[in-house]
């Protein structure tokens, strides 16, 4: 398995090549890779009972405590196979979702990478690698949700998603360093084994887990990132918002409940940022005109529900999570597909101009019931389970909670019934129908509805065994509760009609809402941007103070400043000046007098060309000095280089404006000081170094073993190739990459110029 | 560029700087060169070339982003293939084939890889350049 895992990673690089092949070819051959995937996360949850098995072990970069460590526990299957499955079935309906576009490619590759790394994620047993899988699912989802970058909305969008949870990751992080500096290793296991009951700094880290978690699974008030990323193509949105990115925040927290759950305080937190959270979303929602965001705010609220049900800290509470995880990914991923194939048939999303959905779609419209009833919390989906594990756990545990757990349930079943007006609603305005008869844009919608139907219909063994062994990989205890769909009706059953029934009589006054609440819920946007703005206008304020293109003033700023970092060092030099007149050859003096005349020459002269030659005599005579003093090497780079610059500049010169080299006698003088100062500064240095005695070894090593070692008689090339050939390689992407950014920069000149 | 001496000197000059280029690339190893100057020695010379030929834009027989793709690419080749053999990154590994006192190796598919990226850096700051002239 942890092969298969790795496969995913290679596949990607592979895609362009595949999708030339066909491409529904490749779409399949995703969707086929990541059901495997679903399939072995279900064997060996199934068939193994142990809570921990290493898939994969490699010392990556041991020195920093980052190994490439992945181990599968009950908990982390569960998650995989959430992640996969559902993943599998987008990667199918993306095939009919998406014409035929030439980005098709980076959709999969994008798409692959960032669920191989919410896999990553979920199996990593090294915590630095579950960093940077984090930042991985960070990077992909913004260029996921900032797929149609030709539109600005899209991009903005995608920014602040990137911005949101970027800045989540922050406190991942700092979480991360304090967790190493108390138990001093990165393993998962170990961690959690040590626990961090002593530690000092406790509180820092649960309370940085804290916000990471929030930020990425869009819990108040970070939560505006989410229905804004719904500007991505729908398979994305049902892939990041039901089962991976959202859930991200949430697996991180569960992964922790043994550190959160003997303190309190964290626990309350949870709740209380969950209800908040819960309530809102599902308040929000109840506005809202636009499929999608409809669901992006049942989302949010969702997500609370999840985060409530953790902050209980009972065995309930969990194990309530873990099955709501489970309903939501199911008929959230299904919902959504639904909504992208109504689009494709309406093109429309828009509540109010859709109409009777129920006879042109009725294949799609079955499938929506399905997964209504799994939302709403009709038997017998795996929905009804999930609400009456909410309410037992929640009736537990508080009161008051129940009570307002009661009313954001209340308003999401308004939430599920809003979005099922499209389907009932009769002709008012007449929108084009473009009927797409692809079996896919149902079927996918329909595997993932009905799966909660089965996993509600098996809630005594299916259901049961899959959440027990995903408790049993967090805690490592076995979980007493035994889940079943039936229960004799009690207190916890009439309230979950009880809000069935509110549900219903409040839906009426809701209908006609209009999203006026826009800028109640635009507040926390509204900070975000504030933020932002000031931030680039700072920005924009000291580059203009700054850098306002005098280059004699830059120059003289990096000159006096540089001057003033020797300074301290100068005046403690001892210099004894090596001056011995027969050390003196001719060849000497015309390297002088060669590079002393071209520097007074390219000083004096009035025209740039002139200048620009008289730069290369002092190039050359530099090279002269290399060639003279044994670095043969150095002097052919030097060579090749003067005439590279040579020939750069004359291209340059001729977009110049005039020369204009008049100069106050003011700054003429302050620049011959300055220049005097920093030359006398560098001859100092220089004959300071002579007198410095260096350790022999190193070039003694270098010279002892090229030719044994590296085979080659040039030292200086096989230090470059050889020895330190990491250092080069380093040295040629930098190159590379200074290479592209030229060319970007002035492409974007060229574009201002073409405007 | 008119200078008719310089266009036939060009011209004849050419082809010798290619090979020359590549013989310094060739003799890195054991004598003054190697892949970043062979690569200069490349660049000048196509560039020398682009100066008197005729056309609008300078025209390379690749595309100089191509060349630093696959010069990277060689770079980076040459370190895996030492993995492949169980030594660290970037490991030298040596043929046992002897070209007239040439031995192909990692190293030198190394400095290869410096030598094409050399070249198609400079060649693209100055394509880059040069079109922003022709604006």
């Amino acid at each position: 398995m942890g092969f298969y895992f790795i496969l995913g990673f290679i596949l990607p690089i592979l895609i362009p090549f595949i999708h030339k092949l066909g491409r529904s070819f490749s779409y399949s051959l995703i969707s086929l890779y990541s059901l495997v995937f679903s399939g072995l996360c279900a064997k060996t949850l199934f068939l193994d009972g142990k809570y921990s098995i290493i898939l994969l072990d490699y010392a990556w970069l041991p020195q920093w405590g980052l190994n490439l460590s992945l181990s599968a526990n009950g908990y982390s299957l569960f998650f995989g196979f959430v992640i996969s499955f559902v993943g599998s079935f987008i990667f199918l309906y993306s095939q009919s979702y998406f014409h035929k576009n030439r980005n098709e490619a980076r959709f999969l590759i994008i798409m692959l990478f960032f669920m191989m790394s919410m896999l990553g994620i979920v199996f990593s047993n090294n915590l630095l690698l579950t960093f940077f899988f984090w930042e991985l699912t960070g990077i992909t989802s913004f260029l996921l949700i900032g797929y149609s970058h030709q539109l600005k909305i899209s991009r903005e969008n995608a920014k602040t998603a990137l911005f949101v949870t970027g800045f989540g990751d922050a406190f991942f992080l700092i979480a991360l360093v304090f967790i190493y500096i108390n138990t001093k290793t990165f393993q998962i296991d170990s961690i959690l084994t040590m626990g961090l009951e002593n530690s000092k700094h406790l509180n820092l880290i649960l309370g940085c887990l804290c916000m990471a978690a929030f930020t990425k699974s869009a819990q108040f008030p970070f939560h505006f990132w989410l229905p804004r990323a719904m500007v991505a193509p729908t398979p994305v949105s049902a892939f990041l918002h039901s089962a991976t990115m959202v859930k991200a925040g949430v697996f991180l927290i569960i992964l922790f409940f043994p550190l959160f759950k003997n303190e309190p305080l964290f626990l309350n937190i949870l709740i209380g940022v969950g209800s908040v959270t819960a309530f809102l979303g599902a308040f929000i929602s109840v506005y809202q005109k636009d499929l999608k965001r409809l669901l992006a705010f049942t989302t949010i609220s969702s997500l609370g529900i999840i985060f409530v049900l953790i902050g209980q800290g009972t065995e309930l509470g969990l194990i309530a999570a873990l099955t709501y995880i489970l309903t939501h990914a199911f008929y959230k991923s299904s919902l959504f597909l639904v909504v992208g194939s109504i689009d494709h048939s309406m093109k429309s999303r828009n509540l109010t101009e859709l109409y009777l959905l129920r006879k042109i779609l009725p294949l799609t419209s079955t499938v929506t019931f399905m997964a209504i009833f799994s939302m709403i919390g009709l038997p017998p989906t795996i929905g009804y389970l999930a609400k009456h594990l909410l309410y037992e756990s929640t009736y537990n545990y508080s009161l008051v909670g129940l009570i307002s757990i009661s009313i954001a349930n209340m308003l999401m079943v308004i939430a599920a019934l809003k979005f099922l007006i499209p389907f009932f609603a009769k002709n008012k305005k007449t929108v084009p129908v473009f009927k797409d008869k692809s079996l896919l844009l149902w079927i996918t919608p329909f595997v993932l509805a009905a799966s909660g139907i089965i996993f509600g219909l098996m809630a005594n063994s299916l259901t049961n065994l899959v959440v027990s062994r995903g408790y049993l990989g967090v805690t490592k205890e076995l979980a007493k509760y035994k889940l079943t769909l039936w229960h004799k009706p009690d207190i916890l059953f009439a309230i979950g009609v009880c809000v069935l029934i509110l549900a219903l009589i409040f839906y009426r006054y809701t209908v006609n809402l209009s999203p006026m609440s826009q800028h109640f819920i635009e507040r926390a946007y509204k900070v975000y941007q504030l933020f932002l703005n000031s931030v680039l206008k700072f920005a924009k304020i000291t580059i203009d103070k700054i850098q306002d293109g005098d280059y004699w003033k830059y120059i003289l700023i990096i000159f006096i400043s540089t001057i003033a970092c020797l300074l301290p060092f100068v005046l403690r030099f001892k210099v004894n000046i090596p001056f011995n007149k027969e050390d003196i050859d001719f060849l000497d003096l015309a390297c002088l007098i060669l590079i002393n005349s071209s520097c007074l020459l390219a000083i004096k002269v009035q025209s740039r060309l002139a200048s620009v030659i008289a730069a290369g005599g002092i190039g050359l005579g530099v090279t002269l000095i290399f060639a003279l003093y044994g670095a043969p090497d150095l002097a052919l780079t030097q060579m090749m280089v003067e005439i590279l610059t040579l020939v750069l500049l004359l291209i340059a010169i001729r977009r110049l404006p005039i020369f204009n080299a008049h100069m106050t006698t003011f700054k003429k003088y302050i620049s011959l000081g300055v220049a005097a100062t920093l030359a006398s500064f560098l001859a100092l240095i220089s004959m300071q170094a002579l007198s410095i005695k260096t350790d022999p070894k190193v070039s003694q090593f270098f010279a002892e073993n090229s030719y044994l070692l590296a085979k080659g008689k040039n030292i200086v090339n096989v230090i470059l190739v050889d020895f330190r050939g990491l250092d080069t390689l380093g040295e040629i992407t930098v190159l590379c990459l200074a290479g592209l950014g030229v060319l970007s920069l002035l492409k974007i000149k060229k574009e201002k110029n073409g405007l | 560029m008119d200078s008719k001496i310089f266009n036939a000197a060009v011209k004849l000059i050419f082809p010798v700087q290619v090979v020359f280029s590549f013989i310094v690339l060739l003799r890195g190893h054991n004598g003054p060169g190697g892949g970043f100057i062979g690569g200069l020695i490349l660049a000048v010379s196509i560039l020398l070339r682009a100066l008197t030929s005729n056309k609008k834009k300078s025209q390379f027989f690749l595309r100089p982003k191509i060349l630093m793709a696959i010069g990277l690419l060689c770079s980076l080749l040459a370190g895996l293939i030492g993995l492949a053999f169980n030594r660290p990154f970037l490991t030298g590994i040596w043929s046992e084939i002897n070209f007239f006192g040439f031995i192909p190796s990692t190293v030198f598919l190394f400095d290869l890889g410096v030598y094409l990226l050399v070249t198609g850096m400079v060649l693209q700051v100055v394509q880059a350049l040069e079109e922003e002239v022709e604006l």
